[in-house]
């Protein structure tokens, strides 16, 4: 016997010997994954106004070391990317990820600035991408692949920049797969072939319990938030 | 992984005069609890997310072959492959000839516990291929010929010292005089290593927390990014897991992530969780060519049915391990093999014999604050006490413990005699301790090694009861 016929052979004959019914089983697997149960969600996102949530995801993303500012508009966005890096002592030369409004983002508007776009490359220092939600229950950022979308850049250069439109703050990890939902079917496609949850710039404890920034992942996470409030809701 | 666990008591013995190992020990023990405890406070909703990953679990493992073949299914769709191994054996049979077909010469490693279990890098290292293990503990440890202490925190065991010493012996092509006394300088020095290794691996090897059978998704939960870089800068991405580790929905694998790092670390949650489904598509500029998921069995299916069952809800955050007296006290290292602690001690009998594991089961005061913390509420004293009769049903234990077991059950099954007999007791005890404590037992040498005993003051606690009761 095959070893999947084995495994699978032994699972079932513990079920049957533990009484599963058999008549329903397939079906009541079909039906939890067709409409899966919702599980209970974090108190502290119920009720926020979108300014709320923006005031959360900023402190929960400042609490784990991740830099949070506002723009007003794309248009700011070249100065503000420029200004983090200078201020930081840091070169000017960005890779920024194929993304159709990133590419619209008027780069040329700060000269000194290198930009390049497409999958990080060796030598990266600074990683520019987008994010589908920026969550408020952790000040998570959900960033899934695709051919906008270059998982590289999230993890080789020392310093990731993320550029997020305000109106994608969202405040749990379920309103932000729901979100992921729309854009794939919209699409036209299943699952994205990587969906990477950051939370703050990478770290390690490995050496004597003690938490250091930079690990392998980037040394700093910048988040540029950008638009105003909607004042319908805020 | 060869197990040592036959060899607990001497192991636990010298991890008791170990001066190192006393010092990360002291700092563990309130390290990860505080932080747990500030993150559960921090989250009302917590119970009620330790019932619901409960139900989860259980609703999971008792249509698992269902939710196997679901999860097959869905990576097939999305252009993985998935591979059974009904042993260690066979899935590192498994990945040898993945590894030998695509002529690899260099593996890069996120961590993973299961690809401890099945010994994976003695099995690469034999068949002439490098396998670099590229999370900052599991690489230490590599350079270091040891094993994890920890299922979280794999070198916690270890002082800032011992690692710069190996980083001067190991990575001879840097400066000699150059500085290591700040972690800092360790954590830049193996930075600046393993950059070249996720650079040029010809294939990423990382493990799961979770499957997701709705999507045939693999998930991993890191902080440090080394299993990101793993598995996105290779050509082929292949996961080693467990077969528990599956959960029905997304909306389930939230559930768990939400009480996992909490666990864990207690941080909200880690710096990255990644959610892989097949491999790269047409139009996606990175990512591997090839996804291969193997999924190990090894003893697992064979809990199903059985009151040890409820042992593969565990979700590998290492709370238990975290808050176990006698984990701190001995460290990991003393149980011998991959899984240890509490969650060790309830499940290694299953995955490498009775025999060979049984002092792990004896290795617990029952103080049950492993399962206080656990989030999937597994029964550990209650799994770790029926591993005890099992190996008493099996005539596993020594002469001396069967014969006290049997004189202890002769006086317990007789009421009256066992008043009389602790009543002589005692008295004679009383006597013979007037000065309040006996500073040597016979049979009680360990006990009173390191205290006194106290003497009874002359009547059992039987007498003093009925006297209270009806006094």
């Amino acid at each position: 016997m095959d070893s999947r016929s084995a495994i699978l052979g032994r699972i079932l004959a513990a079920a049957q010997a533990g009484g599963r019914d058999e008549g329903r089983a397939a079906a009541d697997v079909a039906a939890r994954l067709a409409s899966p149960p919702a599980h209970p969600t974090p108190g502290r996102v119920k009720g926020l106004t979108a300014l709320g949530l923006i005031e959360l995801f900023t402190k929960m993303a400042t609490a784990v070391g991740a830099g949070v500012e506002r723009v007003a508009d794309p248009a700011r966005v070249p100065h503000a990317v420029a200004d983090y890096l200078s201020g930081l002592g840091h070169g000017l030369q960005v890779r920024i990820a194929p993304d159709p409004w990133l590419r619209a983002i008027p780069w040329d508007r700060r000269p000194s600035l290198s930009v390049a776009f497409g999958r990080a490359q060796a030598g990266d220092q600074v990683g520019v991408t987008t994010a589908l939600a920026g969550v408020a229950e952790t000040g998570t950022l959900v960033i899934p692949s695709g051919s906008d979308q270059a998982t590289s850049l999230l993890f080789l250069p020392r310093i990731h920049i993320v550029i997020l439109p305000l109106h994608h703050i969202v405040g749990t990890y379920e309103e932000a797969w729901h979100g992921l939902a729309i854009r794939q079917q919209a699409r036209g496609l299943g699952m994205p072939r990587s969906v990477n949850m950051v939370t703050g710039p990478s770290r390690t404890a490995d050496i004597e319990q003690t938490s250091l920034p930079h690990a392998h992942g980037p040394g700093r996470v910048q988040i540029i938030l950008v638009g105003e409030p909607d004042p319908a809701t805020a | 992984m060869q197990p040592h666990s036959a060899d607990f008591p001497a192991r636990a013995a010298d991890a008791l005069t170990d001066p190192d190992l006393r010092r990360a020990l002291t700092k563990f023990k309130t390290g990860f609890p505080v932080n747990r405890a500030r993150a559960v406070a921090n989250l009302p909703e917590f119970e009620a997310l330790r019932d619901a990953a409960k139900a989860v679990k259980d609703h999971t493992l008792s249509h698992l072959d269902h939710y196997l073949e679901a999860f097959e299914a869905r990576v097939r769709d999305s252009g993985g492959h998935v591979h059974w191994a009904r042993d260690a054996a066979e899935a590192r049979s498994i990945i040898l000839r993945l590894a030998t077909e695509r002529d690899a010469r260099l593996i890069a490693k996120g961590k993973s516990m299961v690809s401890e279990e099945i010994g994976l890098n003695a099995a690469l290292e034999a068949a002439g291929i490098k396998a670099v293990e590229t999370d900052l503990g599991e690489y230490i440890l590599q350079i270091r010929g040891e094993v994890p202490s920890h299922i979280v925190a794999p070198a916690l065991h270890l002082s800032k010292e011992q690692v710069a010493a190996d980083f001067r012996r190991t990575h001879t092509h840097l400066p000699p005089d150059r500085p290591l006394d700040q972690p800092t300088d360790l954590l830049a020095e193996a930075r600046g290593e393993l950059r070249d290794v996720f650079l040029n691996a010809d294939i990423g090897i990382t493990g799961a927390n979770f499957l997701v059978a709705e999507t045939g998704s693999t998930i991993i939960v890191t902080n440090e990014g080394n299993g990101d870089l793993t598995q996105t800068l290779s050509r082929c991405h292949i996961v080693l897991t467990g077969i528990e580790k599956v959960v029905p929905t997304l909306a389930d694998a939230t559930l768990m992530l939400r009480l996992l790092a909490r666990s864990a670390t207690g941080q909200e949650i880690t710096a990255y969780t990644t959610f892989s489904t097949g491999p790269r598509r047409a139009d996606d500029p990175d990512g591997p060519r090839e996804f291969h998921v193997v999924l190990l069995d090894n003893g697992r299916s064979a809990l199903l049915g059985t009151e040890m069952q409820e042992v593969l809800r565990c979700i590998r955050c290492g709370a238990c391990m975290n808050h176990c007296p006698v984990y701190h006290a001995v460290g990991g290292h003393a149980y011998g093999w991959v899984y240890p602690g509490p969650i060790g001690a309830a499940l290694d009998p299953a995955l490498i014999g009775v025999k060979e594991a049984r002092h792990l089961p004896n290795a617990s005061t029952f103080c049950g604050k492993c399962e206080s913390v656990c989030p999937v509420k597994i029964p550990l004293p209650k799994i770790m006490h029926r591993w005890r009769e099992v190996e008493f049903e099996r005539r596993l234990s020594p002469p001396s413990v069967r014969q006290g077991l049997w004189a202890w059950a002769l006086f317990a099954k007789r009421p009256r005699l066992y008043r009389l007999v602790t009543a002589i007791a005692m008295r004679v005890m009383g006597w013979m301790g007037k000065e309040g404590a006996f500073k040597s037992l016979p049979l009680a040498g360990g006990w009173t090694g390191t205290r006194d005993f106290p003497a009874p003051q002359g009547r059992t606690f039987q007498s003093l009861y009925k006297d209270r009761r009806h006094g």
